[in-house]
């Protein structure tokens, strides 16, 4: 079981390409490596591991598919890292390849962060054929949103809004 | 992906094991733990049965693309010093009994591999992964530590098989969001 933000983000890249290459080994031997399998990924215990974060923010990580980002989310909190929340209008087609992009982006020149997950930004999430997406990202001491300089990446139409979920103490 | 290919991330993945071990344990323990397991090391790990097949028993190879060994050590030379590893490390590495199977068979190293609607890509990840373990258990690695050094070196070896798949041309079942 990892305790270090990096290596889990590296470990869930992993599960995500082992699961769509359908590689059942392989994804047993991340979940295992990661602390995530079995009685480890269930909510009673991954709300154990988020205790002290803005309830309305725990409740989007313990809707089921979270578990990775709960933990990243505990780990990332563990270490000073801080969380925000961008608004974002988006190529819905985009989305995989700005997945892609964001990551490497924080993964450079040394890593300093990590994308957590994208939700619909409101009930009419569709305009003009637009996505509009709340964008989450763990971001290490200080380094800030706008050092992602997210409207330059492919797919990004508007940058709306950015805010702090939780700050860093550092 | 070649066969060349597939030994540059073998030996990436072993290298980062050694690495992480060799951070794990300090430098020179390690390398003293290495040469203790030594010569008992290359005669007790399983087989190869991909290095070891010969002719026709050659089917995870694709006779479609004609190749030869030219500039494949030089590509294999290049991998490795990129890794930067202490020489006593590199050493090692080259030893790695798993990889000599390889290099020393008489496979053409620019040969491709079968890729999308074969097996044989999945196995050969599995062997090299299962070879891996074995090598591991081969260390006289004292049992207070060995989970957390096992966990160090399995890392590697996640990220070889996640590799290694995709790039084989495992047929995608579809994004996981």
């Amino acid at each position: 079981m990892t305790d270090d933000f990096y290596e889990l983000l590296e470990l869930r890249e992993h599960w995500n390409n082992l699961h769509q290459l359908g590689d059942h080994a392989g994804v047993e031997k991340t979940l295992a490596l990661s602390g995530l399998a079995g009685k480890d990924s269930a909510p009673q215990n991954l709300k154990k591991l988020l205790v002290g974060i803005p309830p309305e923010f725990q409740e989007k990580l313990l809707v089921f598919g979270r578990e990775w980002e709960a933990k990243l989310v505990s780990l990332a909190i563990a270490e000073d890292f801080s969380i925000v929340r961008t608004t974002l209008s988006l190529v819905p087609e985009g989305l995989e390849t700005l997945r892609r992009n964001l990551a490497d982006r924080l993964s450079r020149p040394t890593p300093w962060g990590g994308v957590l997950f994208f939700e619909n930004a409101g009930p009419e999430s569709i305009v003009d054929g637009l996505w509009q997406a709340h964008a989450y990202f763990a971001l290490a001491p200080g380094r800030n949103a706008e050092d992602l300089r997210l409207e330059s990446l492919a797919g990004v139409k508007n940058v709306l809004r950015t805010e702090s979920v939780i700050p860093s103490p550092a | 992906m070649r066969l060349i290919d597939f030994l540059i991330y073998m030996l990436q993945a072993h290298g980062q094991t050694l690495g992480r071990l060799a951070a794990f344990f300090g430098e020179e323990r390690f390398v003293e733990m290495l040469e203790e397991a030594g010569e008992d090391m290359e005669r007790s790990l399983p087989p190869s049965k991909f290095a070891e097949a010969s002719g026709a028993e050659v089917i995870w190879l694709d006779p479609s693309h004609p190749s030869s060994n030219a500039n494949a050590y030089t590509e294999l030379e290049g991998a490795v010093r990129d890794m930067n590893l202490p020489a006593m490390l590199e050493f090692h590495l080259w030893a790695y009994p798993h990889y000599r199977a390889f290099i020393e068979s008489s496979l053409e190293l620019n040969a491709r591999i079968r890729g999308p609607g074969y097996e044989s890509g999945a196995a050969l990840v599995d062997e090299a992964c299962l070879q891996a373990e074995a090598w591991m258990k081969r260390l006289h690695i004292p049992p207070s530590v060995a989970p957390q050094a096992e966990r160090a070196a399995q890392i590697p070896w996640l990220r070889f098989r996640s590799e290694v798949l995709k790039r084989i041309g495992k047929r995608p079942l579809g994004p996981v969001y």
